[in-house]
């Protein structure tokens, strides 16, 4: 009895000991099959982000397009706005965190690369060296079989020469200036373009997160000119790319056409109430540099992801800018606060001109409504599970969400702490 | 660090938490002879405690450290209640009626 027992237990045992092995491998089995059919499936559940047909975004029938002369920046240069003459401002220095010798220098250094490849793009000026409109094009053309094939090795190249978001969209006249302009010499420049684009690249630069924290500083001003170089520097690499392989390119910065509603319009992200396109990946904490290029590639299509749903609650921004210079509205709308305000298009109008005198009041490119946005996060997973909550949250919730943004420490201004912890970083 | 950055570290002992946390809970349904109402407490309380671990190491690696003790009090103090309700449940003595003769 004993000796068969003994025989039963061996038996029982080898008997777990085979289900144990043949559960292992039906379990490694399942984790590997995984990846390609239930994770694909998961994540597009997971995946907040709707795509959408059309441009979410309300265009009025008499929409005309801006003239590039009616930016705040442009008139600062002429006797429409010369209290908007702040720029002599934003380097000068004193003994308070954030504007000592030390953090200012970081203005210039970050604007380098741009001062040198395309000064006076961020006001618009076109033609500059990194964002030359007429390029010698290679006689040698690479051909690809599909649109889909061209926009791979677009975006890949892109990525490489060192953009952080990329979309591709279709070339918008709506979106070019009416009249470029020239603040420094005060010279109206005509509108041509060297072809007709078919599709615009849409570049996106991350800033860094911890520079934006001490903002209005210089070094949130550094991290601002750092983004510029490197629109400057990857554009006008991208450019170069392309003509190299055969096809027809321009790269722009401020300069040409407005960026947000291309980047709208490629997908990169929403607009938002303080004017700035919001990314998923960085929020609004983002430069927008644009290829328009004569190939034909495939399209990217826009989306949303709840930010502009949000907007209409959370009012961070519009609370956090010293120059009252953001709309309190619930709703965005076709109203407009003055000439610098691109019209017929619903959204939250800002008011450039009270934003650039904030800007010499701060003795910097002040940039608060970026820094107070509760999209602007580092690209952490638990930031991500809360903006993908966000989306199917009511009202009553994002208003509480936006408290628990304060509570937990996020989007401080005027934070003189952060100057510090910036440095030791 | 290596081959691993803080948040891939801070997953792998968060998994093995997980896996402590799941034995944890099956070995005292095992003991007590816990029913659903302590089971649910447990689970929660596991779960939110190793929530609250997770978000405040991502917020000390990402160098928000108000983020970091507020995400210990928002999700690790409820959490530390729902398993403090299942303790007093479980050691709550049994009512054993007393039959008369």
């Amino acid at each position: 009895m004993d000796s068969e027992n003994k025989k039963d237990q061996t038996i029982d045992l080898s008997r777990r000991k085979f289900f144990g092995a043949a559960s292992a491998v039906a379990g490694a089995a399942v984790a590997v099959s995984l990846p390609s059919t239930v994770l694909a499936k998961a994540s597009d559940l997971v995946d907040t982000k709707q795509v959408l047909d059309e441009l979410p975004i309300k265009i009025s029938s008499s929409y005309k397009r801006f003239h590039q002369k009616d930016t705040a920046f442009c008139q600062a240069f002429s006797p429409r706005f010369p209290e908007g003459m702040i720029f002599p401002l934003l380097g000068k220095t004193s003994g308070e965190m954030g504007h000592r010798i030390v953090d200012k220098a970081l203005i210039n250094a970050g604007w380098h690369a741009n001062d040198l490849l395309s000064e006076g793009s961020q006001l618009g000026i076109p033609d500059t060296i990194a964002y030359k409109l007429d390029n010698e094009v290679s006689k040698d053309k690479q051909m690809f079989s599909t649109p889909e094939e061209a926009s791979l090795y677009m975006k890949k190249a892109a990525r490489f020469l060192g953009a952080d978001l990329v979309g591709v969209t279709p070339y918008d006249e709506r979106w070019t200036y009416a009249s470029f302009f020239n603040p420094f010499t005060n010279e109206d420049i005509p509108a041509d373009l060297p072809f007709t684009p078919k599709s615009v690249i849409v570049l996106a630069f991350e800033m860094d997160y911890k520079a934006m924290t001490t903002a209005p500083s210089g070094i949130s001003g550094g991290a601002v000119g750092l983004g510029y170089s490197k629109m400057a520097v990857t554009g006008a690499s991208l450019r170069k790319f392309i003509n190299d392989i055969g096809y027809k390119a321009f790269a722009t910065g401020n300069d040409i056409a407005l960026s947000v509603p291309y980047g709208v319009a490629s997908g990169l992200g929403e607009g938002a109430r303080n004017g700035i396109l919001v990314t998923s990946e960085y929020g609004p904490r983002v430069r927008l540099g644009k290829v328009f290029t004569e190939m034909e590639l495939v399209y990217d299509k826009p989306v949303s992801f709840g930010v502009r749903h949000f907007c209409e609650n959370c009012k961070l921004c519009a609370d956090a800018c010293p120059g009252n210079a953001i709309s309190q509205e619930k709703l965005p709308s076709f109203k407009v606060e003055n000439e610098c305000n691109n019209k017929g298009v619903e959204k939250w109008a800002i008011d450039a001109k009270k934003c650039l005198i904030t800007w010499g009041k701060t003795k910097s490119d002040c940039s608060t409504c970026i820094t107070s946005c509760p999209y602007n996060k580092p690209d952490f997973w638990h930031h991500r599970l809360v903006d993908k909550l966000n989306k199917f949250m009511p009202e009553s919730v994002h208003s509480v969400m936006r408290e628990m943004d304060k509570v937990f420490g996020y989007g401080n201004t005027f934070d003189k702490k952060a100057v510090n912890q910036f440095w030791k970083s | 660090m290596g081959v691993f950055n803080g948040i891939e570290i801070m997953f792998f002992f968060l998994g093995v938490l997980s896996t402590l946390g799941v034995l944890g809970i099956l070995m005292v349904i095992k003991k007590f002879n816990a029913k659903w109402p302590v089971i649910a407490l447990l689970s929660m309380g596991v779960s939110l405690i190793l929530f609250s671990f997770a978000w405040s190491v991502s917020s000390i690696l990402e160098k928000e450290h108000q983020a970091a003790n507020m995400g210990l009090l928002f999700f690790g103090l409820p959490g530390i209640i729902f398993m403090g309700m299942a303790w007093k449940k479980l050691s709550q003595k049994p009512i054993v009626k007393m039959e008369t003769q």
